[in-house]
């Protein structure tokens, strides 16, 4: 169980974050069976879960200029002392709610975005125009 | 193309291998690399840059700074052109051109300089003695002469092509200021592991060290400083970037010129970026901004302050005069003097002060320059350009007129009237500067907290003083952020030369004219043509205040915002008062500290970034299929899907047409959808909602309505009972964002005792409405694990299954009266179930509808949405007030029962149609009682309100509004369209009395257009009124 607002926890294929001080995140790549099997032993008296998977959209920003693209519309210290890795923040670019979580890695910084699923082509557009300055461009659409 | 006729041979901080050709006022001229634009006019002869902003004087280049007052130019041209930039801030680039201001045909023969031979005519408040009549209008007449004769350059109408951009950044300390002080302090605190910004306005950093004398120990220590601060790895430097605000809790503003030194940005680079920095601790570096003195004539191109001449001689190696004058009251403008006389400069001082420090008479005895001791210079003289002064004596503690003692012929003038620390940061933080008598300055009054001002800035001319203050207020913030631990350097004291920067000054605001010299021009804000005269009519006509001082004069109200003339004119007023300053006052500074483009300001968000959008899981589908967009809040929605040679009008019409004969499928994932669990929940919602939830069965959905907390409705919706502790409310498109944060207030503040949790799952679920009688028949071929009889899903019904392996969840509700079903399904499979039902839907005759025709549909049967739930409406006022509970209390009902809430003539909800079959319906038409038409009108001429015949031909009957009526009148109409079904233009509206008008005729008038239409009182259910309705009579969603 996460202590704080600030750390995720992560057991095997699920992150746990706590997104309020009663609200809690189960993040996994993939349904989960061990998550089903979890949520249909709650009490409603005492917890209830509900299913959001499908309303956030996740981006992985990764590379040297990683911080400098995201503070580019994110108003959080992403300094190695600020924000290690294992860290999240819930916060806003361009007006969008977005969740901002550093990934462990062992080769440069990496950070996963959650966007609302309906801000998702607004925020992927403003992400391709911050990253252009420092030489973001996109290669290939799928 | 001119040779820089006024470079000099050698020296500068300049770059001679690299010329750079530019163009000013259309002609050619080089430059090289290092330059500023005014110095490259300098080198080049060009003197004269632009005419004043009233009188049309000839105006050259006052200064080396930020600060210039006279020399404003316009950049570039076509889109990119920019009026007003000081030309001392344009760092020379090649193919710059820029152009003089406010002069035609040129600078040098400007046909409006007639002007300035009626000052009079023009003085302090102006606009309201010289152009007040002879007629009330004559004001409107002579705007327009006055507004082309004065001002500045003019702005493009063009749109920006460059792309702007903001930036967040954090650091413990941020350095403003890179001199020797702002240098010492950014190394000191990087030797410390501080994470450091270090911001410098200029392209390079050293700040008064660039404009310094020859001595080589200063070009060394500047020298080793920056190669020492380059190994600081915490240290962020950022050239070309002002900070030009600071705001609460430590964060600044700053503006970064990426691309301004270049003619057009890079490729995918910004042209500006605005930096929003947090830091921890600021150090204040800001150095000082050297005053003019007022005499007569000040204003004379040729005439500048002692340190920017210093700094055209010494880093630009601009020969700016040839016989110098230099005019002060202060020890610091002898190293100027010294300088221009080591450039080959002809060199005399004149210095108020009768007694000067010996070591400073023997510098300039030695130097050979003729020293004019207790004299001040009464007036310049010349035409375009000074051609020499007029030398009185002088005694700055009783300054009186005298007779001219000499004349010398010059083509420079440096003027030094002491120095300003350039506090306005600091003065943005509401810390006010106070006046220092002794060192004739404003100094720093309180500190707040987190900030230190070091160097220049605190008031302190000794290079000693400034880099050691610097060091030690570095060390103070590390300290204060926990890292005191210096990595051990050398000393930055070390390699400095032995240079007594005394600063021993007399005061001085202003020599009155010589005498019998007639009365000279005084400018005292050189970029607002405010004069000495100015200030002691002000003072005259009562405007004693400085604040009131300033507005009534406009002194240090133009774009360099006094930075040159706000002391003065405080030093002027105080005298005329017989005050000491403090007493008179000091100014308020603000951000930003210079003018920032409005570019910046909005940065990205402009165009598709104007704001964020929304879109539907089933968007893509909308845009490949044609449809027009509309928006609801951030939501893009379909607006309605034009056939090809369609109007908007022929498709909505279709749409809803065919919704009502077969069946029609429309995109509601727009509504707000929130997700309500727990084993209070059923309360929960009895305690929000106006009419019961406690008795609703699992798998039954239910119209419920909720009020703010002051009785007014807010939003409306379902909800159902998915299972014994599980609900699913669903808000109009715009009231979702609003009743999840009311939802979440009450559970926080009001009830944190029930267990319940809600939870937004706009997001989450695709939505779509399959409505009209073929309704079933489409969801049957789709939906085969649900029964969707009469009997297995029955009106109000919820329950939940698969469209083959996609869950849905199928509340049969309906908004166009209809039999009509909602869909929801989990968004990643919103496309996959539409597809499936548009594919189905062929052989039902499908239409797929937008929300014009959703709009028409639920006006036909009288249901509210957002035109009628618009923030002043009761639930009485929307015909619903039987639908408030009478055996519960409910969020907004005590409230709801105030008098003003129940007046029986409150406007109540009414259809509207048009009674002569002819004019136009408008939503946000006033509905007036045509039997108090005409009753009172305007006269035209003498605008009084006068009792008028009922006769539309009468010269008195327009009435503003073309209609006849006036006030608020009895009521509104919130929505209109043109019904497919009956054929007809139909309305809904709040109308005072009500139903009790049904039938009735009264007036629309939309005074924008002047219009007033006949309308007629009807029930809102203008479709089947008695046909299938759900169990309030008048429900709705949107």
């Amino acid at each position: 169980m996460p202590v704080d607002c600030l750390n995720v926890t992560t057991h095997e294929d699920i992150s746990l974050f706590r997104v309020g001080p009663t609200r809690l995140w189960f993040v996994s790549e993939a349904s989960s069976a061990r998550l089903t099997d979890f949520f249909a032993t709650l009490d409603a008296k005492d917890a209830v879960a509900t299913a959001i998977g499908h309303s956030r959209t996740v981006l992985r920003i990764s590379g040297p200029e990683a911080r400098t693209v995201l503070n580019r519309g994110l108003a959080i210290d992403l300094d190695n002392g600020a924000f290690p890795e294992g860290v999240f923040v819930q916060s806003v670019i361009h007006h969008i709610p977005v969740l901002v979580h550093r990934l462990p890695s062992s080769d440069g910084p990496v950070f996963e975005v959650f966007v609302s699923r309906e801000y998702a082509v607004t925020f992927w557009q403003w992400l391709i125009e911050a990253a252009a300055p420092v030489g973001g461009r996109v290669l290939e659409m799928a | 193309m001119s040779t820089q006729p006024r470079r000099l041979k050698s020296g500068g901080r300049i770059d001679r291998s690299k010329p750079i050709s530019f163009r000013f006022d259309g002609r050619s001229h080089t430059g090289f690399a290092g330059d500023t634009l005014a110095a490259a006019l300098l080198a080049n002869g060009v003197t004269l840059v632009g005419r004043s902003f009233k009188y049309h004087r000839p105006r050259g280049i006052y200064s080396a700074g930020v600060e210039e007052p006279n020399a404003l130019v316009t950049m570039r041209t076509g889109a990119r052109h920019e009026p007003n930039v000081p030309a001392t801030k344009v760092e020379l680039y090649e193919g710059l051109e820029a152009f003089s201001q406010n002069s035609w045909p040129s600078p040098k023969y400007d046909v409006m300089s007639f002007v300035n031979r009626f000052p009079k005519l023009f003085a302090a408040g102006f606009y309201y003695k010289t152009f007040v009549g002879p007629t009330r209008g004559s004001w409107m007449f002579y705007e327009k002469f006055i507004r082309r004769a004065a001002g500045m350059g003019k702005p493009t109408t063009e749109a920006d092509p460059d792309h702007y951009e903001k930036a967040h950044a954090f650091c413990d300390l941020l350095v403003v200021g890179a001199g020797p002080s702002g240098l010492a302090a950014a190394i000191t605190a990087g030797r410390s592991g501080l994470r450091v910004i270090l911001v410098e306005d200029d392209t390079v950093l050293g700040g008064s060290l660039l404009a310094a004398g020859r001595d080589p120990k200063l070009a060394d220590w500047l020298k080793s400083a920056l190669a020492e601060l380059e190994t600081l790895p915490s240290v962020r430097v950022m050239t070309r970037t002002c900070a030009f605000g600071a705001y609460d809790n430590m964060t600044f503003a700053l503006l970064e010129r990426v691309s301004d030194h270049l003619v057009t940005p890079a490729p995918f680079q910004p042209r500006q970026r605005m930096w929003r920095v947090r830091a921890e601790r600021a150090i204040l570096a800001t150095g000082m901004i050297e005053r003019p003195i007022v005499f007569a004539n000040n204003d004379l191109p040729g005439v500048m302050l002692a340190s920017a001449a210093r700094t055209y001689v010494n880093r630009h190696a601009v020969a700016v005069g040839r016989k110098v004058v230099v005019f002060t009251n202060n020890d610091t403008a002898y190293a100027a003097a010294c300088d221009l006389n080591a450039s080959g400069a002809e060199v005399s001082i004149v210095d108020v002060r009768s007694r000067i420090p010996a070591a400073l008479q023997a510098q300039v005895a030695a130097a050979g320059i003729t020293l004019h001791l207790g004299c001040a210079v009464g007036r310049a003289n010349g035409g375009r350009h000074v051609r020499s002064v007029d030398v009185v004596p002088f005694d700055p503690a009783r300054p009186e007129r005298a007779s001219v003692r000499t004349r010398l012929s010059c083509d420079l003038l440096a003027v030094s009237g002491g120095w300003t620390p350039t506090l306005h940061l600091l003065g943005q933080r509401g810390s006010k500067p106070v006046y220092d008598e002794d060192k004739a300055m404003l100094v720093a009054g309180t500190v707040p907290e987190g900030f230190e001002i070091v160097g220049g800035a605190a008031a302190n001319c000794d290079l000693g003083f400034c880099i050691d203050s610097g060091a030690k207020a570095a060390h103070a913030a590390a300290a204060a952020c926990g890292k005191p631990h210096a990595v051990s350097g050398r000393s930055l004291l070390e390699g400095l030369p032995d240079q007594g920067d005394a600063y021993g000054i007399a005061p001085v605001w202003m020599v009155p004219d010589p005498l019998g010299k007639g009365h000279g021009k005084k400018f005292v804000d050189l970029q607002h043509d405010v004069g000495a005269d100015d200030i002691e009519l002000a003072h005259r006509e009562g405007y004693v205040s400085v604040e009131h001082l300033k507005r009534y004069t406009t002194l240090g109200m133009a774009a360099d915002q006094g930075k040159t003339s706000n002391l003065n004119a405080l030093g002027i007023m105080a005298g005329i008062r017989g005050k000491k300053i403090n007493e008179v006052g000091t100014t308020t500074f603000r951000p930003p500290f210079r003018p920032i483009s409005i570019g910046a300001l909005t940065g990205p968000e402009t165009g598709l970034h104007f704001r964020p959008i929304r879109r539907s899981p089933m968007h893509d589908w909308h845009e490949a299929k044609g449809a027009a967009i509309t928006t609801t809040g951030l939501w893009l929605r379909a607006w309605y899907f034009p056939k090809p040679g369609e109007s908007k009008a022929d498709a909505y019409v279709r749409e809803a047409a065919a919704v009502r004969k077969s069946v029609g499928l429309t995109d509601v994932a727009s509504l707000g959808k929130i997700d309500i669990q727990g084993p209070d929940a059923a309360e929960f919602l009895n305690r929000v909602y106006v009419n019961g939830f406690l008795t609703l069965p699992v798998g039954k959905a239910r119209y419920g309505v909720m009020l703010r907390p002051d009785g007014i409705v807010m939003d409306d919706g379902t909800t159902s009972r998915i299972s014994e502790h599980h609900y699913f409310m669903t808000t109009t498109t715009a009231g979702a964002g609003k009743v999840m944060s009311h939802l979440e207030f009450l559970l926080q503040t009001a009830w944190p005792d029930l267990r319940v949790h809600v939870t937004s799952v706009t997001s989450q679920w695709a939505g779509m409405a399959v409505a009209g009688p073929r309704s079933r028949e489409l969801l049957e071929k789709v939906i085969t694990d649900i029964d969707l009889s009469e009997e297995g899903l029955p009106f109000m019904g919820v329950r939940q299954g698969h469209a083959g392996d996609i869950p849905v969840r199928v509340l049969r509700i309906s908004f166009s009266g209809e039999r009509a079903y909602e869909v929801y399904t989990p968004a990643g499979y919103g496309m996959q179930l539409w597809q499936t039902l548009c594919d189905q839907g062929k052989s039902c005759d499908m239409t797929v509808y937008g929300v014009e025709a959703l709009g028409a549909l639920r006006i036909e049967k009288g249901h509210v949405a957002g035109g009628e739930l618009e923030g002043r409406t009761t639930l009485t006022d929307m015909g619903l007030g039987k639908m408030a509970s009478t055996k519960k209390p409910f969020i907004g009902g005590a409230l709801a029962q105030r008098e003003g809430m129940t007046d029986p003539l409150r406007p109540q909800l009414v259809g509207l149609e048009l009674a002569e079959g002819t004019g136009t319906l408008r939503a946000g038409a006033i509905l007036c009682d045509p039997a108090k038409r005409y009753a009172r009108t305007i006269a035209k001429d003498t605008s009084a309100l006068i009792d008028c015949p009922p006769n539309p031909a009468s010269k008195d009957f327009d009435a503003g509004n073309g209609s006849g009526h006036m006030g608020h009148g009895i009521g509104f109409v919130s929505s209109v369209t043109w019904s497919p079904e009956l054929n007809r233009n139909i309305a809904l509206g709040y109308v005072s009395g009500g139903m009790a008008r049904k039938g009735e005729q009264i007036d629309a008038v939309f005074a924008l257009k002047g219009e007033l239409t006949k309308v007629r009182v009807t029930s809102p259910h203008f479709v089947d009124p008695e046909g299938p309705s759900w169990a309030f009579g008048c429900p709705s969603i949107a």
